[in-house]
């Protein structure tokens, strides 16, 4: 066998939860395979109020981390998720939400959606979501952690809403009790190999300097080490998600809680709406060309209904992706590796797509890191297709008339989405390819709630009578009536006072 | 429903004829969709033995057919998986099992853990570690458990059956439901002039057969998708050379295995596949690297039991339809493609490709994104399963000394498609298998099929580090003894079989058969 020359330091330089989810998932992964992991902390960018809206992927992270959910949830404030609404994307068609649950059975082998499809033109009232056990107890106001009563009709799960500080505070603090090396300090330099390129070691503002084997990036959009140390360039994926800004903020609490975050489309982007314990996050994402620092705040005020923090923080970005995530000896993780749009809160998960192939491909030989090149396919082929997903938001809109909206409407749209598109179109077919992170129910229903209703359903939908589908439609919906009828309010699973009605 | 019925045309009664026969009789109602089926008895069906993957399971549960009397009607016996003997080099033998070696520990296969005892001078067999290969070697057989903990929930399996019985069984499931079986053979397709779809087929009986939607199961011929839409055909003969089999059938000998065996030879490999009344053999060989008469001088100088007819000659090309699905034709079985019966994925290929007609179906104005979609699908699973097989041949050690005719060192030296080459250096470096949603064959398979074809990895999963090497041996120390504990308690293939099959009126049938 092949002698290998392992890699024994890891250092880690970034901050936030890029920086802490990290460490603990590389802890967790190889704490007893004598890895050293040295963590540089640069001074956080997080302010009260922000938050970390997160995909139902989130729970089975805080596992592979080893972190407990309940004083977790209690230390970050955060909130359960069951879904997230979308208002205002169309002028006529009322909002719907995304759970994150499946949406109905399949009646005689035939996905429900088919079904749904014929019977809307036959004049059925009820909206997709309607068949969502999550959207129903979205909608009124409860929360429940699937089980035995849920499971055998749908399969169901959550998301939260995290406070950012306080989930970075657990976060560092667990990783800190696992004893991982710790420096707070700025980048100071980044020292390579002049032979080879590789990254030796980083000179600290402290006058420190840290060596390693192999360093991860996870500096945010700056992309310190493998956007401005290592060169490699940035993709800009501006002409296909033109929003530029985000503008952060919060609003007093909500009560009683809402167990689902919103989204809500205005003339020149969107803001969301993530409910806390202790507060009402707000992110607006909008287009710099269309709109001015001083109106975002007002359009935030507005389109949020709500008495808002009047010291927001604006942040530009570009959504897009760097050329490679991996390049020598450098891996990054999150902003630093791409930068993806807010909507669909997936900025979290892209933290956890590259961190899950790192450890399966953590590499071994701290001379040849042959890893890179599988590690690199595969990771791109995820984010474009999150990109893909989160595209459709944009470009299915129908709010006509109004710049941003009409140019997000001519968009081109990539090969493989718009195959995706056609098919869904034609036919309510859904083509699933590799490395995709919403599943065939999370297209549907968003596809489906934006207005893109198939111009044909499936022919052997024909083959169950009317009268039969219409039994099966009610059983569905009486059972999801009456599993949500006893569900408790989200303050009851937080142990939180309920609020009087 | 106000419509008229709309009417699919099936061409061909061998396995994919039947199989597609079934499916949609059984997805239909007769007000919604007619299904008819024309074949000839005069065309001889490929059949002989037939070996298949677990996923029949899911075809069988879709028709509710009753497991037993499947097996008895097609004189079946269970498959647990392929034996693949003097492969890498003359003498080896590994087993392809329908299972896992081990169950994963701390969430990394155990095949890491095996990597790392190895590279540490800890050498063991990674077959002792999966519970099918051990049934296999014991001839041993059992349904497999529930329990996850047990090492008994560690495989499936599939079986072994006669492939004539296997269409005629059908053949009756399916008219039995009122499906029209028309025997005949087509002498003419008319093609509508306006966009060439097809309008009708004329049987020699001078009878005219119009449909909406013409199903090809007509074979390698390809009666319909070739021969009358000239949809062409892509060669992969440069990376699977094999475009010959013997077929013959032989008296019951030897070992009654669980298993299907496929050993290499000079210009190809030969089967062996064991039914409940005789045992099927072939030899699939390249023309380039054996004559036909030398061919049969090997087939029939390795059988186990005495030849019951005189080898019988298939030609192919291994390649697929450039587009399955054309206008109104789709293409199943054969006439849509050929991988030659390594890894048994003939009737899985078939079976898919209904699945996906189902899923894509399409009424009466076909709407070309759901032809383009069957067709991406089905060419995502011929990839899958061509770069599979190709991995059996190039990974080949045989000095010159095994391999008199040289096609051993061709199909070491050959380029190999780039979409294998990725995947066998990423294994190669340390055992990494990227896991794909679509098609055949999930990590357990490529693990059994490189290691046996001698492709070890240089290295190992770093999170296998987490445990020290003598915990590390005792867990896989714990896990063979498990196995060996778990399949002494089987009882064997043989009597398994006698006893799940049994049925007074068949035994008396079998006899029959046997004697008479």
């Amino acid at each position: 066998m092949a002698e290998t020359d392992r890699v024994s330091k890891v250092v880690i330089i970034g901050r936030d939860e890029s920086l802490w989810l990290t460490a603990n998932v590389l802890w967790r992964a190889f704490h007893q395979a004598g890895l050293d992991i040295t963590v540089i902390e640069l001074p956080s960018l997080l302010r009260p109020g922000d938050v970390y809206p997160t995909l139902k992927q989130q729970e089975a992270y805080h596992g592979l981390m080893g972190i407990e959910e309940a004083p977790m949830m209690r230390a970050s404030q955060a909130t359960y998720s069951l879904g997230q609404r979308f208002a205002n994307f169309s002028k006529t068609r009322p909002p719907f939400i995304h759970a994150y649950s499946t949406y109905g059975q399949s009646i005689n082998r035939v996905p429900f959606h088919h079904h749904w499809v014929k019977a809307r033109a036959a004049g059925l009232k009820a909206e997709f979501d309607d068949f969502s056990i999550n959207a129903v107890a979205a909608r009124q106001g409860r929360f429940f952690i699937p089980g035995e009563a849920t499971d055998g009709f749908a399969n169901c799960n959550y998301a939260y809403n995290l406070g950012a500080q306080g989930y970075c505070r657990v976060l560092k603090t667990v990783a800190l009790e696992r004893k991982v090396g710790h420096v707070a300090a700025r980048l100071a330099e980044v020292i390579r190999d002049a032979a080879d390129g590789r990254i030796t070691a980083l000179k600290l503002m402290n006058g420190q300097t840290v060596e390693g084997d192999f360093f991860i990036d996870a500096t945010g959009a700056d992309s310190e080490l493998l956007g401005k140390a290592m060169g490699v360039a940035f993709e800009s994926w501006n002409h296909l998600l033109p929003c530029d800004r985000l503008l952060t903020t919060y609003g007093p609490p909500l009560a009683p809680l809402p167990s689902f975050s919103q989204v809500a489309a205005f003339r020149s982007g969107w803001v969301g709406i993530y409910p806390l314990q202790n507060c009402t996050a707000i992110q607006q994402v909008y287009a710099s060309l269309d709109l001015t620092a001083e109106e975002a705040f007002e359009a935030a005020a507005i389109v949020s209904s709500m008495r808002l923090n009047p010291d927001p923080v604006i942040t530009p970005f570009t959504a897009g992706t760097r050329k490679v995530y991996w390049e020598k000896n450098c891996v990054a993780i999150g902003e630093a590796a791409v930068v993806l749009d807010p909507i669909d809160s997936v900025r979290m998960h892209a933290n956890f797509i590259g961190l899950a192939h790192l450890i399966s491909l953590f590499p071994l030989d701290r001379n040849s890191m042959l890893e890179s090149k599988e590690y690199n396919r595969n990771v791109s082929a995820s984010f474009e297709r999150v990109r893909d997903y989160q595209m459709c938001h944009y470009l299915l809109n129908q709010r006509f008339g109004q710049p941003l909206w009409d140019h997000c409407r001519q968009i081109e749209v990539p090969e493989l989405l718009r195959y995706k598109l056609e098919l869904f179109f034609a036919r309510g077919s859904l083509a699933l390819y590799d490395d995709e992170t919403f599943e065939e129910d999370d297209w549907i229903a968003m596809l489906l709630g934006h207005g893109l209703i198939p111009q044909a359903y499936d022919p052997l939908v024909d083959q169950t009578d009317e009268a039969e589908a219409i039994r099966q439609f009610q059983s569905m919906l009486g059972f999801i009536r009456a599993t949500v009828g006893p569900m408790k309010p989200m303050e009851t699973h937080l142990g939180m006072a309920p609020v009087p009605v | 429903m106000s419509k008229s019925p709309m009417k699919i045309v099936i061409l061909g009664g061998g396995t994919a004829g039947w199989m597609t026969a079934a499916t949609l009789s059984k997805a239909f109602k007769p007000e919604f969709c007619t299904v008819r089926l024309i074949e000839s008895d005069e065309i001889g069906i490929v059949g002989v033995g037939e070996a298949t993957l677990p996923q029949i399971h899911d075809f069988n549960k879709f028709l509710e057919i009753d497991e037993p009397e499947f097996m008895r009607a097609t004189n079946a016996t269970f498959k647990l998986g392929i034996d693949f003997r003097n492969w890498a080099r003359i003498g080896d033998s590994y087993i392809h099992p329908f299972g896992i070696h081990g169950q994963a520990i701390n969430g990394v296969p155990l095949f890491q853990y095996w990597l790392r005892a190895l590279q540490n001078g800890h050498v063991s067999d990674l077959q002792d570690y999966s519970f099918a290969i051990s049934a296999c070697r014991h001839l041993k057989f059992d349904f497999p458990v529930e329990d996850d903990n047990s090492v008994r929930s560690t495989f499936a399996y599939a079986y072994h059956f006669d492939a004539v019985l296997y269409a005629r069984f059908l053949r009756k499931w399916a008219t039995a439901r009122g499906l029209e079986r028309t025997e005949g053979k087509v002498v003419d397709v008319t093609l509508r002039p306006e966009d060439g779809f097809i309008q009708s087929l004329t049987l020699a009986s001078g009878e005219v057969v119009e449909g909406d939607l013409f199903i090809d199961c007509s074979g390698f011929r390809g009666v319909l998708i070739s021969q009358a839409l000239k949809m062409g055909w892509e060669d992969w003969t440069q990376w699977l050379p094999c475009d010959r089999a013997l077929a013959v059938p032989c008296d019951r000998a030897g070992d009654f295995t669980p298993y299907t065996r496929a050993t290499s030879r000079e210009a190809g490999w030969t089967w062996r596949i064991p039914l409940q009344h005789r045992t099927g053999n072939g030899y699939v060989f390249s023309s380039q690297f054996s004559t036909q008469d030398r061919a049969a001088e090997v087939l029939l100088g390795g059988l186990d039991g005495a030849a019951q007819a005189e080898p019988r000659l298939l030609k192919f090309q291994a390649g697929r339809r450039q587009q399955s699905w054309h206008k109104n034709c789709l293409a199943i079985g054969l006439a849509s493609g050929f991988l030659e019966p390594l890894e048994s994925t003939s009737i899985y290929l078939a079976q898919i490709a209904s699945n996906f007609l189902m899923r894509l179906f399409p009424g009466k104005n076909i709407d070309p994104k759901l032809v383009a979609e069957f067709n991406r699908l089905v060419d995502i699973e011929y990839e899958r399963v061509r770069d599979f097989l190709i991995l059996h041949y190039h990974a080949n050690e045989k000095p010159a000394e095994e391999d008199p005719t040289g096609l051993w060192r061709y199909v070491r030296e050959m380029p190999v498609p780039d979409s294998l080459t990725a995947k066998m250096e990423t294994f190669r470096h340390r055992g990494h298998i990227h896991r794909y949603k679509d098609g055949l064959f999930a990590p357990p398979s490529w693990i059994a099929v490189y290691v046996g074809q001698r492709v070890l990895p240089n290295h190992y999963d770093r999170q296998v580090d987490n445990m020290d090497l003598a915990t590390i041996l005792e867990q896989m120390a714990d896990v063979r003894q498990r196995v060996l504990v778990n399949v002494a308690a089987l009882p064997t293939h043989e009597q398994f079989l006698n006893d799940y099959c049994f049925d007074p009126t068949a035994k008396v049938m079998l006899e029959d058969a046997v004697h008479g």
